[in-house]
């Protein structure tokens, strides 16, 4: 029997449904994943054009010469990762629980879900803005609750460690948890009613509904959550510029800051920026890797 | 029969199509390219519809404007991409990162043809956009580093309004008397002045510093200077306003100082001059704005930079839109009267001097008194990378984390390394 090439059973028509994505896929994320990898090869100066073949001299550099971008490299990988390790537990935690906050309410559930979500449409510098003020030494809001509640002195928040990372990390899970909390709630949502049901009739509480049924459902659909957290956590950038400038003391310049400069900023050195950028993708690939080995091992 | 009549208009639909641009083909467009976000936007707005009208059917000036921040990336970006603007506006510091690159043309036509001279324009400004004896920027303006206090409470702790501290001595005597505990509480609630630990605290230590007799690097620029005496000496002072006097707040961030000096509980401040309007325009704050005061030792000194238009190289260069933009730079360069209002000083002297100009409040005054101190680096590609860890170094020791000494050393060791690479 001879099948045609279009129509509903035609040989094609997979491919053309697959074909428009295709089409922007290669164009936005194939090409320029191979483009970089090349540009990184090469001693590459944006504004001039002019480009040396250097071979791996780049990444080479990142670990045996010690000049100044490497050095800043590192210190930022190092400060990115603190980052992640602060503010990746919160995103996911408090997601959790307001998921479960909304899903459990009887009355008003969009009306939260939406507040909880509200503040993701909002720009970097908005963010920024509100929380640097909140969070302003001499005259910030929380130091004025903190002295007229408590008579606490002021707290260096946006000056000092720890308070910068506290600052950024509040910030980050204001803005971004109701991400993650829709994500739970529609995890929620696919967990079947009757295991519940069943399990109330063995006479199960809600913490032991909540360990044996909840938990475990939720598994899947939580390591898209931290796989994605965690990289979306690596890519820290407006926060530390717009609210710490990446003090005190560089400790809040992340990689992507870094990188940014590398390339775009005062350097304008494509090849190193590239490189450094390839190493991250590399790391957060491993780290990523590793995640889903722990998640399906521990069944 | 409704068919016959969309078809007609359909055809003279695209008949116009086709004559349209065949009769406005004399006209020249150039693209025009600044960040000019803040109300400085608008009065450059009013400037490019002002030549288009003058201009109608031969020149039309497409203007884009973006943050700061965004410019240069996306200039770089559409370097890259071999469709970069006719016209752009650039920061003096930037144009030794641009010219060695090849990516914008000289201008020495340009300003022989617009008779501009070094006579007409303040020194500093017109020397800095000479790069290995060519011109490639036609100064706009000047934005300086301003001090600005607060009249009223100036009064109130028995100063005399009009008369701001001049040198380093009583810079330090009128703070500790502006520095106030008003309610008794034990907490101080009005500062003499405030030293942020970031933006723009590089720009008060740069003016300290060659108020010193400072020199950020060698003659040719292989090796960094700045931990030099002058230099640890202006960020000792720096650090001491904090630590030593407390009459500034420590751990002051981004803007902090500037909010504080709008609410009346900052007397002194230190910001550039695009902060003048926002000031001007906070009801009830009455200040006075003028140059940095003599905080180094041997000279008044002056930070400052400067809007310079600068024209890039195309890949296929168009003699026309060459020609066009040149006229537009030059008309502009002429207005620079109307600019001045935007908030910035004009680089040109026949403008600061002219009697229209000095009627421009605070501007006016502050185009007297601030042009014959600033000092512009020196200007090479490494001039940004090289002074980072001079921004480094002013918050380590801000935050106590290093004393100066050790901060300016450690900063002058980054900055050889990035001298020494290639």
């Amino acid at each position: 029997m001879k099948r045609k090439l279009f129509g509903d059973e035609g040989l094609l028509t997979p491919y053309l449904y697959l074909l428009p994505h295709a089409i922007f896929f290669s164009i936005f994320a194939f090409y320029p994943v191979f483009k970089g990898i090349w540009i990184s090869l090469h001693k590459w100066d944006v504004l001039s054009g002019e480009r040396t073949f250097v071979g791996f001299k780049n990444y080479l550099d990142l670990f045996f010469v010690r000049n100044v971008p490497a050095q800043y490299y590192w210190q930022a990988l190092w400060n990115t990762l603190q980052f992640v390790f602060y503010s990746v537990p919160f995103l996911v935690g408090i997601a959790l629980i307001l998921a479960l906050l909304v899903s459990s309410a009887k009355k008003g559930k969009g009306l939260f879900r939406t507040t909880f979500f509200l503040p993701t449409a909002m720009t970097v510098s908005v963010v920024a803005v509100i929380w640097r003020w909140i969070f302003n030494y001499e005259s910030g809001l929380l130091n004025y609750i903190l002295y007229s509640l408590f008579k606490i002195k002021n707290i260096p928040w946006l000056t000092q460690q720890p308070g910068a990372w506290i600052s950024i990390v509040i910030a980050t899970v204001w803005w971004t948890v109701g991400w993650n909390m829709v994500y739970f709630i529609i995890g929620l949502q696919n967990i079947p009613e009757e295991l519940y049901e069943s399990a109330k009739i063995d006479g199960a509480g809600w913490w032991q509904a909540f360990r044996y049924i909840t938990l475990p459902s939720l598994k899947p659909i939580a390591l898209f959550i931290f796989v994605t957290t965690i990289i979306a956590s690596f890519n820290l950038f407006g926060q530390p510029q717009l609210m710490t400038e990446g003090g005190p003391g560089r400790s809040t310049v992340t990689v992507m800051l870094h990188i940014y400069n590398e390339g775009f900023g005062t350097n304008l050195r494509m090849g190193s920026a590239s490189a450094m950028a390839y190493l991250t993708a590399l790391i957060m690939i491993i780290i990523t890797f590793l995640q889903v080995r722990f998640f399906t091992h521990s069944e | 029969m409704f068919k016959k009549i969309s078809l007609i208009l359909v055809s003279f639909l695209v008949l116009s199509l086709l004559i349209g641009p065949g009769l406005a083909q004399r006209k020249v467009e150039i693209t025009f390219w600044n960040g000019f976000t803040g109300p400085d936007g608008r009065y450059m707005q009013n400037l490019v519809d002002e030549f288009n009208k003058t201009y109608a059917g031969r020149i039309e000036v497409k203007m884009s404007i973006m943050p700061w921040g965004d410019y240069y990336t996306k200039v770089v970006a559409a370097v890259a991409a071999g469709k970069p603007p006719d016209v752009g506006i650039m920061h003096l510091d930037q144009i030794s990162a641009y010219v060695p690159r090849g990516v914008i043309i000289p201008l020495d036509d340009l300003a022989a043809e617009l008779r501009l001279s070094e006579k007409d324009f303040v020194a500093a400004v017109w020397r800095a956009g000479v790069y290995e004896g060519k011109r490639y920027a036609i100064p706009l303006d000047v934005h300086p580093l301003v001090f600005y206090w607060n009249k009223k409470l100036f009064r109130e702790a028995g100063l005399d309004p009009e008369k701001p501290p001049k040198n380093r001595a009583e810079f330090i005597e009128f703070a500790k008397k502006l520095t106030k505990d008003k309610d008794g509480d034990g907490k101080i609630d009005q500062w003499g002045t405030m030293i942020p630990v970031g933006w723009p605290n590089f720009m008060i230590w740069y003016s300290i510093f060659f108020g010193n007799g400072g020199t950020l690097f060698t003659p040719d620029n292989k090796k960094a200077l700045f931990n030099s005496p002058e230099g640890v000496d202006a960020l000792q002072f720096l650090v001491d306003l904090v630590k030593v006097h407390k009459v500034s707040p420590e751990n002051v961030a981004v803007d902090a100082d500037v909010d504080a000096f709008k609410r009346g509980t900052c007397a002194m401040e230190f910001n550039g001059i695009w902060m003048l309007t926002a000031y001007q325009e906070q009801p009830g704050l009455e200040f006075g704005a003028g140059r940095v005061p003599q905080l180094g030792t041997k000279t008044l000194a002056n930070w400052a930079g400067s809007h310079n238009f600068v024209v890039f190289r195309q890949r296929t260069p168009d003699p026309a839109k060459l020609s066009a933009a040149k006229t537009f730079i030059g008309w502009v360069s002429r207005k620079s009267l109307e600019w001045a209002k935007a908030g910035q000083l004009p680089a040109r002297l026949s403008v600061l001097r002219s009697s229209d100009f000095k009627k421009i409040p605070y501007i006016g005054k502050l185009g007297q008194e601030i042009p014959p101190y600033i000092v512009f680096p020196p200007l090479f590609p490494k001039y940004g990378e090289a002074t980072g860890p001079i921004w480094d170094a002013l918050n380590f020791a801000l935050t106590f984390k290093k004393d100066p000494k050790k901060a300016m050393d450690d900063a002058v060791e980054l900055a050889n390394k990035i001298l020494a690479s290639e």
